[in-house]
C-alpha cells in the first residue's frame, strides 16, 4: 500500500498533468502508457535535434557549409531559435514522460485496491514487489540519465572537432656540443698521475679540471678522438697508455654523462711503452673505432679492437708481413671523403722498418706491396713517421725519415694503386728525421710537413697535391731534437696556418704560412722555462667567436700550458694554466681534440 | 475528428510545440541544391621532417638550416632539388583562386635556461638561391614581423602565398647557446600549418 503521502501527491499530481489523459475517457491504461513512451520517443528526438540545431547555428556552420538556403541570411537565427525551442519543450515532453509513468502506476495501484477484496496485508506485499521492480527500473534510468550528459558534451563537441585544421611537423635534433678537450697527465685530483685529467673549451676558456677514472698505473701517453657521426655526437674516446705497458681506454657516454671504461685494453708491452706505440681512428662513415696498438712482440706484432659504439670487439692480431721488429710507433689517419671508411696506418719498429697499411672496414690491406717499405728509417726511438690524407681527392700520403741526412720518403695511395716510394728531399736538414708532422690543408690537397732533426733543425715541405715545395729553413738550433718542441697547423679556412716551436728560454717563435710557400718573419711570445713539446690543433669549425687553433705546451719546468690563435694573434693563456706538475716531459702526455661537428 | 483527439491525447500542447520547433529547423535547413564536383586540391606539400643540428657552448648569434647541409650540422643551406623533398621544408602551389598562408610555429618553446635567443625566420627558393621570406604576424593583413620567437610558447609567424604560385621554403633559426655549460641533447619540433584563403 502507497503511503498516504506519496498517493496525495499522486492524486495533485494526476490531476495537472493527466488532464489531457483524462479527456480521452476511452484511452485504457495501456493506451496511456503508449502515448507516453510515444511523448519520451517525440521528447528525445526534439531534444537531440534541438541540441544539434542550435550547434550549427553557434559555430557558423550552417555558413560554413557553402549551401544557399531557402531563408537566407536568417537561416541561422532560424536554426537557432528553433533549436533552443526544441530543447526546452523536448526536455518538458520527456519530463512528462518521467512524471506521468510515475502517476500511472499509483493509479493502478489505487485502483486496484478499490475493486479488490483480498486481504490489506496480501496488497501491501505486493505493492513491495513492485515498488522494489520500479527502484530496479529508476536505477536503470538514473544510469540512462548519467550517460546522457556525456553523450550531449560529444555532440556538441561535434562541430569542434569538424573544425579541427592538419598540421605537419619537422623534427630537429639538436646536439649541442664543447667546442675542444684537452687530455693530460698530472699530479693532481684523486688519483694523481694514474687518472687522465680532461678540460673543456667553451669557446673563450678552459673549464676547471674534470678527472677520468684511474688507468691503475701512471700515465705516459695520451690519445683522443671523437665520433664523427651526428648520431653519437657526444662520444669521444680517450686512450692512455701507463706505467704497466697496458693501454685503458675511455669512451665518453654523452647520453648518461659517464665514462664507459675500460681497463688494460691492450698490453704493449715495458718496452714499447716509452714510445707512441699505440693510436686511435675513427671510420668516417660507420663511426665504428679501431684501437691499434704495438702487442711488444715479434709476431702478431700487431693488436686491434673495434669499439662499434656500444662495446669493445676482443682483441685481433696483425701479423705484419714484411717486418719482424716490435713495433715502436704507430700513425693512423681517417680517409674524409664521403661513404669512406678506410683508415690509413703506419708503424715503426725496433728494427728502423717502416711500412703500412690501410683498413678497408673490414680487413687489413697491404695496398698491394709485395715488400717492406722501409728498412733504414732515421730512428726507431723517435716519431720520424707519419700519415694524413689529401682532403679532397681522399689520397692518403705516408711519410718517414731516412737514416741518410736531408732523406725523407713518401708513398700515394689512391685507393687502388699504392705509389712508388720517392725521395723528398730537404737540403737544409742537418741531420737525420726525427721528429716529423704531417698536416693536411681542410680545404686542399695541399699538406704541410715538418721535420726537426738530429741537428736540431727546423724545416717544413708544402705538397700541393702534385710536388713538394721545400721551403727555407725556419730554426737550426730548437729547444730540443729529443722531443717534438714544434708543430704546424692550419686555420679552418684552409691556406693559411701557423707554425710555432720553442727554441730559446722564456719564448715561443711562431710564423704565419700562406701556401704554398709564404712565411710571415719570425714573431716571439713569452713563456717560462723551455718548451720541449708543443701541440697545435685546428679548430674544426671557422666561427668569429672561436679560436681557429688551440695548443699546448709542455716546458722543462713541468708545467702544461695552453695556447690561443685568432688568426692574427698568437695568445699565451698561461703557462701552466692545465698544470704545473705533470711530473715528466719524456711523453708527449697531452692531447687536445675539437668536436667533430658533423 | 478521432485522429485530431488522438493526436492530442498523445502529444499534448508540449507535443506540437516541439513538432513546430522541429519544423522550424527542418525550414532553416532547407537549400537549394545542385550537384557539384569537388576536386580536393593539396595546396601543401611537406618536405624535410627530420634534421640534425650541432650547436656549440658558447655559440652567439649562429644560424642552423632546416633542412641543412654542411659542417658544423645545419649550419648551411642545402643544395636545392625540387624532387628531392629533404632539399626543402615545405612546398606551397597556389592556383588562381586561393592564396596560402602558412603557419609556422614550435610545438613547445625552446627552453629559454639554455638559449639566450632562438629566432626562427623563413626563406624560399627564388630560382637560383634562398632569399628571405616576409613573415607576418596573422594569415591575412599586412602586419609584417622579422621573426618567430622560439622562447616564447605561442608566438608564431606566417608567409604569405599569393596566388598562381609554387615555391619552396626552408626553415631558419638564428640563436645563441651561450647560458650554460650543458651538452644535453635537445629536440625541437617545427609545425606547419597551411591555411586557404580567400585573399590577404
Amino acid at each position: 500500500m502507497l503511503p498516504t503521502e506519496t498517493r496525495e501527491t499522486a492524486l495533485e499530481t494526476e490531476e495537472v498533468v493527466l488532464k489531457p489523459f483524462e479527456q480521452d475517457q476511452e484511452a485504457s491504461p495501456k493506451r496511456k502508457r503508449s502515448y507516453l513512451k510515444i511523448r519520451l520517443l517525440l521528447g528525445l528526438v526534439t531534444l537531440l535535434t534541438g541540441l544539434w540545431a542550435a550547434n550549427l547555428a553557434l559555430f557558423h556552420w550552417v555558413e560554413r557549409t557553402g549551401l544557399h538556403y531557402l531563408l537566407g541570411a536568417y537561416a541561422r537565427y532560424v536554426c537557432a531559435y528553433g533549436g533552443f525551442a526544441a530543447m526546452i519543450f523536448g526536455g518538458m515532453l520527456i519530463n512528462d514522460y518521467l512524471v506521468l509513468r510515475k502517476v500511472l502506476k499509483g493509479k493502478d495501484i489505487v485502483v486496484t485496491m478499490a475493486d479488490s477484496e483480498e486481504p490489506l496485508q496480501h496488497e501491501a506485499e505486493k505493492v513491495e514487489d513492485r515498488e522494489r521492480s520500479a527502484g530496479a527500473r529508476r536505477k536503470k534510468l538514473r544510469k540512462k540519465i548519467a550517460v546522457m550528459p556525456l553523450a550531449i558534451i560529444l555532440f556538441m563537441l561535434c562541430p569542434v572537432i569538424v573544425n579541427s585544421i592538419i598540421s605537419y611537423t619537422a623534427t630537429v635534433l639538436i646536439t649541442p656540443k664543447w667546442s675542444a678537450f684537452v687530455y693530460y697527465r698530472s699530479n693532481t685530483g684523486s688519483n694523481l698521475l694514474a687518472s687522465c685529467k680532461e678540460r673543456v673549451w667553451n669557446g673563450s676558456v678552459w673549464s676547471s679540471e674534470n678527472e677520468i677514472p684511474s688507468s691503475g698505473s701512471n700515465i705516459r701517453y695520451v690519445r683522443a678522438a671523437y665520433c664523427p657521426i651526428q648520431l653519437r655526437g657526444y662520444e669521444k674516446i680517450v686512450v692512455t697508455l701507463s706505467d704497466d705497458g697496458y693501454l685503458d681506454a675511455y669512451v665518453w657516454d654523452g647520453l648518461n654523462k659517464v665514462w664507459v671504461v675500460t681497463n688494460n685494453i691492450g698490453f704493449v708491452g715495458i718496452t714499447a711503452d716509452a714510445y707512441k706505440s699505440f693510436d686511435i681512428a675513427y671510420e668516417k662513415t660507420t663511426g665504428r673505432a679501431l684501437i691499434v696498438y704495438s702487442r711488444g712482440t715479434t709476431t702478431d706484432e700487431i693488436g686491434y679492437k673495434i669499439w662499434d659504439g656500444v662495446s669493445w670487439s676482443s682483441e685481433q692480431t696483425l701479423n705484419l708481413e714484411y717486418t719482424t721488429g716490435v713495433v715502436y710507433c704507430i700513425a693512423l689517419a681517417t680517409k674524409p671523403t664521403a661513404n669512406a671508411n678506410e683508415i690509413a696506418m703506419i708503424y715503426l719498429d725496433a728494427n728502423v722498418d717502416v711500412h703500412g697499411y690501410v683498413w678497408t672496414g673490414s680487413s687489413w690491406s697491404l695496398m698491394g706491396e709485395a715488400a717492406v717499405w722501409e728498412t733504414t728509417a732515421a730512428i726507431a726511438t723517435e716519431e720520424c713517421i707519419a700519415v694524413a690524407y689529401e682532403q679532397t681527392s681522399g689520397r692518403a700520403m705516408f711519410v718517414w725519415g731516412d737514416s741518410v741526412s736531408t732523406d725523407n720518403y713518401y708513398r700515394i695511395w689512391d685507393g687502388s694503386t699504392l705509389g712508388a716510394t720517392t725521395l723528398l728531399d730537404i737540403p737544409a736538414q742537418g741531420g737525420v728525421t726525427n721528429w716529423v708532422t704531417l698536416r693536411a690543408d681542410p680545404v686542399t690537397n695541399g699538406m704541410v710537413y715538418l721535420v726537426i732533426d738530429a741537428g736540431s733543425d727546423l724545416n717544413t715541405a708544402f705538397w700541393n697535391g702534385t710536388a713538394w715545395t721545400v721551403h727555407p729553413e725556419h730554426d737550426s738550433a730548437v729547444n730540443t731534437n729529443a722531443r717534438r718542441c714544434a708543430d704546424f697547423e692550419w686555420e679552418p679556412t684552409g691556406s693559411k696556418g701557423l707554425l710555432a716551436w720553442g727554441t730559446a728560454p722564456n719564448t715561443l717563435s711562431y710564423k704565419r704560412f700562406t701556401a704554398s710557400s709564404t712565411w710571415s718573419g719570425i714573431s716571439t711570445i713569452s713563456t717560462t722555462g723551455n718548451e720541449l713539446w708543443v701541440q697545435l690543433r685546428r679548430n674544426l669549425r671557422d666561427v668569429a667567436s672561436d679560436a681557429k687553433i688551440l695548443g699546448a705546451m709542455l716546458n722543462n719546468n713541468f708545467d702544461l700550458g695552453a695556447l690561443k690563435w685568432d688568426g692574427s694573434t698568437l695568445t699565451n693563456m698561461g703557462d701552466s694554466i692545465f698544470t704545473s706538475d705533470t711530473t715528466a716531459t719524456t711523453f708527449e702526455c697531452f692531447n687536445i681534440i675539437f668536436s667533430d661537428p658533423s | 475528428m478521432k485522429l485530431s483527439r488522438d493526436l492530442r491525447a498523445m502529444l499534448g500542447v508540449k507535443g506540437f510545440l516541439c513538432l513546430a520547433s522541429l519544423t522550424a529547423i527542418a525550414l532553416a535547413l532547407v537549400t537549394y541544391t545542385a550537384p557539384v564536383t569537388i576536386t580536393p586540391t593539396a595546396q601543401f606539400t611537406i618536405g624535410a621532417t627530420t634534421a640534425s643540428w650541432t650547436v656549440y657552448v658558447n655559440d652567439i648569434n649562429e644560424t642552423r638550416n632546416l633542412p641543412g647541409s654542411g659542417s658544423p650540422a645545419g649550419s648551411q643551406t642545402p643544395m636545392f632539388n625540387d624532387s628531392d623533398p629533404s632539399t626543402y621544408a615545405f612546398k606551397v602551389i597556389t592556383d588562381a583562386a586561393q592564396v596560402c598562408a602558412v603557419k609556422i610555429e614550435l610545438t613547445a618553446a625552446v627552453n629559454s635556461s639554455k638559449f639566450s635567443n632562438f629566432e626562427i625566420t623563413a626563406k624560399y627558393w627564388n630560382g637560383s638561391a634562398w632569399a628571405d621570406e616576409t613573415l607576418y604576424n596573422a594569415d591575412t593583413g599586412s602586419t609584417a614581423k622579422s621573426y618567430i620567437n622560439g622562447l616564447t610558447f605561442g608566438d608564431v609567424g606566417y608567409i604569405h602565398q599569393g596566388t598562381t604560385a609554387t615555391r619552396y621554403y626552408l626553415i631558419m633559426v638564428t640563436y645563441s647557446y651561450d647560458l650554460v655549460d650543458e651538452t644535453t641533447l635537445i629536440t625541437v619540433t617545427f609545425q606547419y600549418t597551411p591555411l586557404p584563403r580567400d585573399a590577404f
